[in-house]
């Protein structure tokens, strides 16, 4: 069974463009292109058309769509049914994540989970990136929460859920710094180059996080490899450090708050890292997990865009309604 | 849809052997086999089992064999549909915007019906920008849009009726006011504007006068991107410098509003919907975000009877309400 082409005509739907599609499913955009293409051919008759703001579908493509969706389902609906064994019903869930933002993520869902689900025991381990990739492969947790810089991980399933920019946090009183007070939380900031930081001390992450190995290549390329002069993959603590002077920090935009001493710069090209779930690649989510990482879609921090949730929503209204035939 | 490779297992269950299957395909058997070894390996379990050299399904079999039907059905459904809509000589093609589509099929289709039964109507729901789209496309010879502005080059265009955008949230999320405009005061800039005359503690909450700025903490339940009216939602947040907390992306108003009265966050819905939502709150939008309902159609090609009669009906149905 597989929905590789449904995946294809759903993806396209939903971004509205044939290289947004293309990107999201990891495909080139030619490709994707003749596929659809060939699949117009085949039936007959446009699916799309082409405007110059976004593609929009043709009825035949909402039909065509409508299809894809309920086939998607079923062969879901199917994994989840013959991999459900009884004796599967009550396995405990553990996740993993960061001892201090996963941590976190976790208590925002413990609660609704336990509602929906009091007779699975959900467990929560902490750890840095490279552990818990170890304990996914070992299965010794069920799924993680994952900060990454690439959303193609390797051995891992990764569900992207929120972007976040780490963004060059200076301490009060240095050169650059600036007035933060009156800027909205969202605001765009000014952006520096590196190589300005020539005499500023720097506080840097530890090489198990994710980001590790692009801000290395950031500092190496402006020379600023001798500045570093502490490590910790604590972020608060490196925030707190900032704060008190100690050195400039390359830190989550979340920490930054307007009217703060602590100014912020964004670095050109941006710094983005994927926030997430990872799973071992080719695991099979069952419903309550599927719960989970819906809920956690729910309560993540940043602006998150919430297309799954809601959709997620509304099946499980209509499947109340209309309980699968077939099963 | 590629569904070959479930017709040859639905095939395989029927006939019990592989050569039978692969005659009936014109394929080798070894092929086969290969394609069923494929779909075990991608589902993680055995599907059929060997008896005396027949293949019987497994009970995981049995479940896959039983989707594969569905599927299969779902795409047969599909291609006929397609066939049917590119072959169908329909008299009128009409598209509505999702919340013009109920007042089209029961009020407007079926006096269209009687006076001329013999004709095919083909009708159906669109966001307002591919309805647009439609009627350039020539895929659509009618349609009822919700615009703002009502001059095209190219349609022509009338006006039938105005309506507005309003706030809509579940009672439920506003019910302790002090949360609300001590959440609403937090935001910077805007701690003047925002504290209520009175304590709150005393007004009951059907009470109080609510603004857009005091849910800027709540969810908002939008349009998806690329909508015409997303963009309207969007300008609408930006206006009150709102950046909601959760933005949850709908198909259509029905969608969203079904989604505020289950407590999950603030939608924008036009004024006709939202006055009969339950248990839910209005909250006007300052300035108001006024639209038109609109009937447009092609101004270079010209209507059939059914089209110039539809015209007709719609304008006196909206001129009446």
């Amino acid at each position: 069974m597989n929905i590789r082409h449904q995946l294809y005509m759903i993806a396209i739907a939903e971004e509205g463009s044939l290289n947004r599609a293309a990107r999201r499913l990891g495909v080139t955009q030619p490709a994707l292109s003749n596929w659809l293409h060939s699949l117009e051919e085949e039936l007959g008759t446009p699916l799309v058309i082409r405007t110059r703001r976004q593609l929009v579908l043709t009825p035949a493509g909402q039909i065509y769509l409508n299809g894809c969706r309920r086939i998607v389902h079923i062969r879901n609906q199917a994994f989840q049914v013959i991999h459900a064994p009884d004796n599967h019903a009550h396995k405990p869930i553990i996740i993993g994540g960061s001892p201090i933002r996963g941590a976190r993520a976790f208590a925002c869902i413990f609660a609704d989970f336990h509602k929906a689900y009091p007779e699975i025991n959900l467990d929560f381990h902490s750890g840095r990136n490279s552990e818990l990739k170890q304990n996914l492969m070992d299965e010794t947790i069920t799924m993680s929460f994952f900060g990454a810089t690439d959303t193609r991980l390797e051995d891992l399933d990764f569900i992207k859920i929120a972007n976040e920019e780490l963004v060059l946090m200076l301490p009060p009183g240095h050169p650059l710094s600036y007035d933060t007070s009156g800027m909205e939380r969202e605001a765009r900031l000014p952006v520096l180059q590196l190589d300005r930081l020539k005499d500023t001390p720097l506080l840097i992450s530890k090489s198990e996080t994710s980001h590790y190995s692009t801000v290395m290549h950031l500092l190496r390329d402006a020379n600023l490899e001798t500045n570093i002069i502490f490590r910790s993959n604590i972020i608060p603590l490196l925030y707190d450090m900032v704060l008190n002077g100690c050195g400039a920090s390359l830190i989550p935009r979340a920490y930054f708050s307007p009217g703060s001493p602590v100014c912020a710069y964004s670095l050109y090209p941006g710094l983005i890292a994927y926030q997430g779930i990872a799973l071992k690649m080719g695991h099979r989510i069952t419903e309550p997990e599927r719960f989970l990482i819906h809920l956690t879609m729910k309560h993540w921090g940043a602006p998150v865009y919430l297309r799954e949730y809601a959709a997620y929503y509304m099946e499980q209204n209509m499947e109340q309604e209309e309980p699968a035939a077939w099963t | 849809m590629d569904v070959k490779s479930l017709e040859y297992l639905i095939a395989l269950e029927e006939e019990g052997t592989l050569s039978k299957v692969a005659q009936k395909f014109f394929l080798s058997p070894s092929a086969l086999s290969q394609c069923l070894a494929k779909q075990e390996r991608e589902m993680g379990l055995p599907l059929f089992q060997r008896n005396n050299g027949r293949f019987a399904p497994t009970e995981s079999g049995k479940i896959y064999l039983k989707c594969a039907r569905e599927i299969v059905k779902i795409k047969e459904a599909t291609y006929q549909q397609i066939e049917s809509l590119s072959s169908a000589r329909s008299s009128l093609r009409i598209t509505a915007a999702y919340q013009l589509y109920p007042v089209l099929t029961e009020e407007i289709l079926p006096k269209l019906q009687r006076l001329f039964s013999d004709s095919i109507f083909d009708v159906q729901a669109a966001d307002s920008y591919t309805g647009k789209q439609y009627l350039m496309n020539d895929l659509a010879d009618l349609a009822l849009l919700c615009l703002p502005s009502d001059s095209n080059s190219l349609l022509e265009q009338i006006v039938l009726g105005n309506d507005r955008l309003d706030a809509v949230v579940s009672t439920s999320l506003v019910a302790d006011p002090s949360v609300l405009f001590n959440r609403a005061a937090d935001r910077p800039g805007s701690a003047k504007t925002v504290s209520p005359s009175a304590s709150p503690c005393t007004v009951k909450p059907e009470e109080y006068v609510l603004s857009l700025e005091h849910l800027c903490h709540l969810p908002f339940i939008l349009l998806k991107n690329g909508s015409s009216f997303r963009a309207v939602e969007n300008d609408i947040l930006a206006e009150h410098c709102i950046i909601g907390s959760a933005i949850y992306e709908t198909d259509n108003f029905f969608i969203a509003r079904d989604f505020a009265q289950a407590g999950n966050g603030v939608a924008f819905l036009p004024h006709s919907m939202a006055v009969e939502c339950k248990n839910c709150r209005i909250i006007a939008v300052v300035p108001p975000y006024t639209y038109h309902h609109i009937l447009a159609y092609h101004k270079y090609k010209p209507l059939q009877a059914e089209g110039t009669k539809a015209v007709e009906l719609i304008a006196d149905y909206f001129k009446d309400s």
